[in-house]
């Protein structure tokens, strides 16, 4: 890891620990909200990730195992994200087949990347699986709360699929692979920039519960689409992904804090 | 060399005999904590068989993949309490705490036979460290799981979430205590920390439940 990446790494961490303490204060103080309680054991997971993959690094530098618990740490926190959302918005029982198939093809060539490109098939898959979980939560409710116009799905979906297709065009012989990583980056840099504004733009016009829910699910759209880029980059694209992982789960804890004060 | 099938006979007779004699909770206590025990040997045998197959040898089969056959053999009693029987939560969590408190004293007892008791600081250390780190785990479990079933959020993503989060803080606790000097003074502190902050926590997470019924 590079010395980038390790400041990224403990900034996130930082980040993730405060949140973490403002949540727990957040209880202490009377909000025993079940949202709030399965966003602490959510944020606690990712912590103990970061944590994990800090403490591994420094005391077994060399070794590159097949299995490490940071992997599972962030399916913790992906099943338990999609967790939240499915409490938050309890209202829908309904499963959405439509959502289930596309979530799934788009997150099976996301796996079937990864694989290519790390060869360890096994926890690919299961992230895989867990994401695709977290993802599904994410489209049924993104459609449900109305988050996006169906233009702006559209133009989601179409950059995502260009981003991928770009990936999979890299392993063709002859490809000029560095042209190829670099716009599948800036296509999807522009788009989760796009998405930070919606989010900010959300958190800053919030009136009522339902707009802070809002900006959570698309907080939580950010960090499906900011780990995305990074899975699927090498250096440096994937220190600036990092970089900016904090930020989602900044707006995420705003929206989940102020919606608190008003449900 | 020890005989660890051995140990537990040795303990788990007198236990099993005091059962004759206990009755309601007590019973359940001493019949999880034999539980815990027998899980704790299963354990070391799956530990054991993966250690050979894959290669790791006994110091990264302990630090990575025992976190995560111990935590996943702890927890299904546990579910099966929770799908077998509609228990209020003092007998879900009292459960779960023998479950702990019997793998983390039958390891102990199996650690302190291979390697001696001659070092008291050492033992209290232990016993202080990873007797703690097994009983907050699965207490921790217990809470989400009374969480979630009694405000119908419980799903098998949710359970296996769950499950990851505390296999998560034990894979931590194991790496951290793999090596001598600060890290490990680190990880001996962690679980007793922890269960401070957890039994802090506990009154003011479990009564969520009435408040969010009414």
């Amino acid at each position: 890891m590079g010395i980038a990446g390790l400041i990224a790494d403990l900034i996130n961490l930082l980040v993730l620990l405060v949140i973490l303490a403002g949540l727990i204060r957040m209880i202490l103080r009377g909000r025993r909200e079940m949202t709030v309680i399965f966003y602490i054991f959510s944020t606690a997971s990712l912590s103990f990730s970061y944590i994990y993959w800090l403490v591994y690094d420094a005391m077994w530098p060399q070794e590159r195992l097949v299995f490490a618990a940071n992997e599972i740490c962030e399916w913790a926190h992906f099943l338990m994200c999609g967790t939240v959302l499915a409490y938050m918005f309890k209202s829908i029982t309904r499963i959405d087949w439509g959502e289930v198939f596309g979530v799934t093809i788009l997150v099976a060539v996301n796996v079937a990347l990864w694989i290519a490109w790390t060869g360890e098939w096994l926890q690919d898959i299961l992230t895989g699986l867990c994401i695709a979980y977290w993802a599904y939560r994410l489209a049924v409710v993104l459609k449900e709360s109305k988050s996006s116009s169906l233009k702006e799905w559209c133009g989601l979906l179409a950059g995502f699929v260009i981003a991928l297709g770009l990936q999979v065009a890299s392993f063709f012989k002859g490809a000029p692979v560095d042209a190829l990583y670099l716009a599948s980056f800036l296509i999807l840099a522009i788009i989760v920039v796009i998405i930070h504004i919606k989010t900010i733009r959300t958190l800053v016009r919030a009136e009522e519960y339902e707009d802070y829910r809002r900006a959570f699910c698309l907080a939580c759209l950010i960090v499906i689409l900011t780990g995305s880029g990074m899975y699927m980059s090498s250096e440096p694209y994937y220190t600036i992904f990092l970089c900016s992982m904090g930020l989602p789960y900044i707006y995420s804890y705003i929206a989940m804090r102020k919606g608190a004060d008003l449900k | 060399m020890i005989y660890a099938e051995n140990i537990l006979l040795c303990i788990a007779i007198p236990l099993g005999i005091s059962l004759l004699f206990a009755k309601n909770q007590v019973r359940r206590y001493v019949l999880s904590f034999i539980l815990g025990m027998v899980i704790c040997l299963l354990s070391a045998y799956i530990s054991g068989f993966l250690s050979i197959v894959t290669g790791y040898g006994e110091l990264k089969t302990s630090i990575f993949l025992s976190p995560i056959i111990e935590e996943t053999m702890k927890v299904f009693p546990l579910l099966f309490f929770l799908v077998m029987f509609d228990e209020d939560n003092t007998s879900i969590v009292s459960t779960s705490i023998a479950i702990g408190a019997g793998f983390a004293t039958f390891e102990n007892c199996c650690y302190i036979l291979n390697f001696g008791a001659g070092n008291l600081t050492y033992v209290i250390i232990r016993g202080m460290s990873v007797g703690v780190m097994h009983i907050v785990s699965i207490y921790a479990l217990s809470i989400w799981f009374i969480l979630s079933i009694r405000l119908k959020a419980f799903s098998f993503p949710n359970a296996i979430g769950a499950l990851s989060l505390s296999m998560s803080f034990h894979a931590i606790y194991n790496l951290l205590v793999s090596k001598p000097g600060i890290t490990s003074i680190i990880g001996y502190t962690m679980p007793i920390l922890t269960a401070i902050l957890l039994s802090f926590l506990r009154s003011r997470l479990l009564p969520v439940e009435e408040e969010e019924n009414t």
